[in-house]
């Protein structure tokens, strides 16, 4: 029994059960569980039968079903190698997350790795590699590619051109013109109408950013022209539009991939919006996405080799066209892959995409970009 | 028993909450302030110069500064007048005020954000309105520095108002009557008396107005975050940026940035301490304690209904009634345009929806994701809470009835969150878990863990108000007199003593983390809770099904808030949450933001 004279003193209380650390002992064991490195993917070939079962857990970033149709890829892929359809709901995960923001996460999961592949625009590979987060494993047939398409760790899957999408709806009601070229989106009456992505951290608005410079005359070296376009054109711009907002005319001109408004074109319809892609008439670029395969997820090693492998086939090359994109076989190469008739129904008229160049992505820093775009852009000088 | 075993007996039952808070709030924040000075090898200042001589960083500076001084400036002049009339009314309305202030301080964050874009945005309620009658006003657009002023305000004028009341309870009605007597007009008595007594505490609500302004992040983001042009910098929305988009150096300028807001937040907290401190000078040295127990014995019905009433029916009764009306109705208008929404077919040309239907409320919760965001947050908000009260209670026992200083640790450690941004002590908690176990980054745990670092504050002062209200050192000593164990006098005695402060311990910590977007964005991009999903479906989800099901999400989010706020005043007995810190009000000059009426409220979520 305790004298009831007061504790202050600290007396140790002989009652006091030994499970009142418990907590303490348990975040020093979490402490001292956390050591060890991550391990990592080397460049050995896959294991089919191992594929088979990691395609039972593995996730994505940035892939969703909608995105670049991938979620037919892996229910085509998996149904024709394993038997079975991958395609979980959990599959795709962190949809809509920026490039940049890709690289960032696979290298600050290193620990705890949350996907095994990735869609990201071209720009950022060379990032990816600086930090260190792509797998040793590349492709055999990733030799069918030009070589700045391809490398450890990454494939190009398909191009994507910077395009104007115009809800000619809305244009019409408020008495607007609709416009046709990179010049026109600077009429003062588009204020805040211009919907945009976050340049130099996005694909399809860094993308966006360099059609626009070589339409104002610039080169991948001179940004002048570029800058001072862009300058005029920051009034109108906004955040990238979603569907909602385009459809609503909260953000009725979007710049953005053409395979994107094309997606989006059925649902328009049916919502009774008339709404029209227009390459621009200056020209525009192609902008490569890639596919990249997380260094750290061990785990998932021998699916996700499998699988970089399937997205140059001419059976998944089709099924990017059927979605609206342009295969990346079908436009370089000395001997361009023919896409069928039927995956191409989605597609944009042929003669539209006469004035779309090929760039040399690899040229671009994408952390230039942004400086350039934050500081002369935005900055004012 | 060894030396060691009694020195340690004096702190085992604070020690697992020392232990946390040591591990996930001062050991990250100390990194991370060493960190932004030392570079590879040495001291460095690299990255600061690199830092400040951006004119892009320079202006996130100043309009960070010029957005906190805005938010703080109205919140004062509509907040004083609007407190002062609170302060004043029967204790039933009061109570009702007081918890329609509280929800709204706490409904902050992304939702809070949809509730500006759908009201006063482009095709918002009130423009849609304004255009049927005919006035072509182009509203601020939701990335403007004038639109995150309003959306503050939402927040920020609740969370004044809860700071500014304990502080007019000093004005004791006796004063004005004295100087009624002396034949003053009411006028000369604000003018001589009134205004400066409160000036100094008016002045200081102001400053913490402030620092929450500038801290803010959620709702930022959720603005502005995906602009192109980003028109309205600020240093959370960058240190945000950096995180995000820079694999590359972004993590070092992120410090840099966090030192910065650090530094803000510091020297307001200084000349708060200084103000409070000065305003004091005129009710004698009280030792904060004294206070306490001096409030807690003496309810505080000194001005409760009182003059209102005296008065009669006058012309400021009508001129009330009108500023109660206008604030119910500012109030009001984001609600209904939430719930319009969510019942809307498609809205898009007149103040009302073109159609209506209930097909988002049936669907909503039947998609994966927005189900799963929902699961996630209720489990991460229940288990932070019992978490926290589980560690807080018994430290705060400890501290009050076996070692005083315990208290000096805790009240140092907890003054962190409530000065830094959330945004900050996540990047701390990243780098920090990033040299020390990298392999809990980015996990549930973690997460978790931060959670209770964060939260563990808005407990210990409910929990601690409530103890000293209680007496519980003589409840303890009378239990343990009676022969009861220790054990004994917390289940059966103090526990029940205190269930007030538990109840309203509870309701902060679920609250604060039910709505928080800082944290987890910055420390588990990969677990989706409510304001993580609905910030991706307004900002990135370019093939988004609409922002129908966010307006659903939205309103049930509110609706278990107002159900929680009002189950926890059945709990304190049909007193309101606020009840048992009203009675603290004297105490409130001494003990700053730290009676658990402030604290419900800086535990503003969305930061």
């Amino acid at each position: 029994m305790r004298p009831a004279t007061h504790v202050r003193k600290g007396s140790m209380n002989s009652g006091r059960h030994p499970l009142r650390c418990a907590p303490f002992v348990l975040a020093v064991a979490l402490v001292a569980a956390a050591c060890g490195g991550p391990g990592s993917i080397g460049p050995g070939a896959p294991n089919p039968s191992a594929a088979a079962d990691q395609a039972k857990s593995f996730a994505t970033y940035a892939t969703s079903n909608g995105w670049g149709n991938y979620g037919e890829q892996f229910t085509t892929f998996c149904q024709e190698k394993f038997g079975f359809d991958c395609n979980r709901p959990e599959r795709s995960q962190a949809e809509d997350i920026l490039s940049a923001e890709e690289v960032q996460k696979f290298d600050a999961e290193k620990n705890n790795p949350g996907a095994i592949l990735a869609d990201v625009g071209i720009l950022f590979i060379p990032q990816a590699e600086q930090v260190h987060t792509l797998a040793d494993y590349e492709p055999p047939n990733a030799d069918v590619l030009p070589d700045n398409l391809h490398g450890p760790g990454w494939v190009t899957t398909f191009v994507g051109v910077p395009a104007i999408l115009v809800n000619v709806s809305f244009m019409e009601s408020h008495g607007l013109p609709v416009p046709h070229s990179w010049a026109d989106l600077l009429n003062p009456a588009y204020a805040k109408m211009v919907g945009l992505s976050k340049v130099g951290v996005s694909g399809s608005g860094t993308f966006s950013f360099v059609a626009m410079n070589l339409a104002a005359g610039g080169t991948l070296d001179n940004w002048d022209p570029g800058i001072a376009y862009a300058r005029a054109l920051v009034p109108n711009l906004t955040s990238g539009a979603s569907l909602e907002t385009f459809e609503r005319g909260e953000t009725p001109i979007s710049v953005r991939f053409d395979f994107n408004h094309g997606s989006w074109m059925q649902q328009l319809a049916d919502d009774g919006v008339n709404a029209q892609i227009i390459i621009p008439s200056e020209g525009s670029v192609y902008g490569a996405s890639t596919l990249m395969m997380n260094r750290y997820d061990v785990a998932h090693q021998d699916f996700g080799k499998m699988f970089m492998e399937w997205v140059l086939t001419d059976e998944a090359q089709a099924i990017f066209a059927r979605f609206g994109a342009r295969p990346i076989r079908s436009v370089v190469g000395d001997n361009p892959m023919v896409v069928p008739q039927d995956a191409r129904a989605n597609w944009l008229p042929n003669e539209d995409y006469a004035r779309v160049q090929n760039i040399d992505a690899t040229k671009l820093d994408p952390s230039a970009i942004t400086d350039i775009w934050e500081n002369q852009v935005l900055g004012g000088g | 028993m060894s030396a060691l075993a009694r020195r340690l007996s004096g702190w085992i039952g604070a020690l697992p909450l020392l232990v946390v808070v040591a591990l996930f709030l001062v050991a990250p924040i100390g990194v991370l302030l060493a960190r932004s000075f030392f570079a590879a090898g040495g001291l460095s200042l690299g990255t600061w110069t690199e830092l400040l001589s951006s004119p892009q960083i320079l202006k996130a500076l100043l309009t960070s500064i010029a957005l906190g001084a805005t938010c703080a400036l109205l919140s004062t002049i509509i907040g004083t007048p609007l407190a002062w009339l609170i302060s004043r009314l029967a204790a039933r309305p009061r109570a009702a005020w007081l918890s329609i202030f509280n929800v709204a301080a706490h409904f902050g964050g992304i939702g809070l954000a949809f509730a500006y874009v759908i009201t006063f945005g482009a095709f918002g309620m009130v423009t849609l309105l304004l255009n049927d009658l005919g006035a072509h006003i182009q509203t601020p657009a939701r990335d403007s520095f004038a639109a995150l002023v309003i959306t503050y305000e939402y927040a920020n004028v609740p969370l004044f108002v809860l700071l500014a009341l304990p502080a007019l309870g000093i004005v004791r009605e006796e004063w004005s009557e004295a100087a009624q007597v002396s034949s003053a007009t009411r006028w000369q008595f604000w003018r001589r008396i009134g205004l400066p007594l409160l000036a100094p505490f008016i002045a200081g609500g102001a400053l913490l107005s402030f620092t929450w302004a500038i801290g803010i992040y959620g709702i930022a983001y959720a603005l502005g975050g995906a602009s192109p042009t980003v028109p309205t910098r600020l240093l959370t929305l960058e240190i945000g940026r950096a995180i995000a988009d820079d694999a590359v150096t972004g993590s070092a300028r992120a410090g840099a940035l966090s030192v910065v807001l650090i530094v803000l937040a510091l020297i307001a907290l200084a000349v708060y301490r200084l103000l409070v401190r000065r305003g004091l000078r005129w009710f004698g040295g009280n030792a904060p304690a004294d206070a306490a127990r001096r409030a807690a014995v003496r309810p505080g019905r000194a001005i409760a209904g009182s003059a209102a009433a005296r008065r009669g029916p006058r012309a400021g009764n009508w001129l009330k009634r009108g500023l109660f009306g206008a604030v119910a109705l500012v109030l009001g208008l984001p609600l209904l345009a939430l719930f319009l929404y969510s019942v809307s077919s498609s809205w898009t040309d007149h103040v009302l929806p073109n159609g209506y239907t209930l097909k988002h409320w049936l669907t909503t919760f039947a998609d994966d994701r927005a189900a799963s965001a929902v699961l996630t947050s209720l489990s991460l908000a229940t288990l932070t809470t019992i978490l926290t009260l589980a560690l807080v209670v018994p430290a705060v026992y400890w501290a009050r009835t076996v070692n005083p200083r315990i208290r000096t640790a805790l009240e140092t450690a907890a003054a962190i969150p409530f000065a830094l941004p959330f945004v900050v002590i996540g990047l701390a908690l990243l780098q920090f878990s990033g040299m020390v176990a990298p392999a809990l980054q980015g996990t549930y745990p973690l997460l978790l863990a931060g959670y209770v670092a964060i939260t563990f504050p808005f407990v210990y002062w409910a929990v601690d108000g409530a103890m000293a209200a209680a007496g519980v050192e003589r409840l303890s000593q009378a239990a343990e007199a009676c022969g009861a164990s220790r054990r004994q006098a917390i289940w059966r005695v103090v526990l029940p003593n205190i269930r007030t402060g538990l109840a309203s311990g509870a309701l902060l910590a679920f609250a604060t983390v039910i709505g928080e977007y800082a944290l987890v964005s910055v420390l588990a991009s990969s677990i989706t809770t409510i304001p993580v999903w609905s910030a991706h479906m307004l900002l990135l989800r370019i093939d988004n099904p609409g922002f129908a099901p966010v307006a659903v999400v939205t309103l049930t989010l509110f609706g278990l808030l107002v159900v929680l706020a009002l189950v926890v005043s059945r709990v304190t007995r049909g007193k309101v949450v606020r009840e048992a810190a009203w009675a603290e009000e004297a105490v409130w000059p001494a003990e700053p933001i730290w009676s658990d009426e402030v604290t419900w409220a800086d535990g503003a979520a969305g930061r």
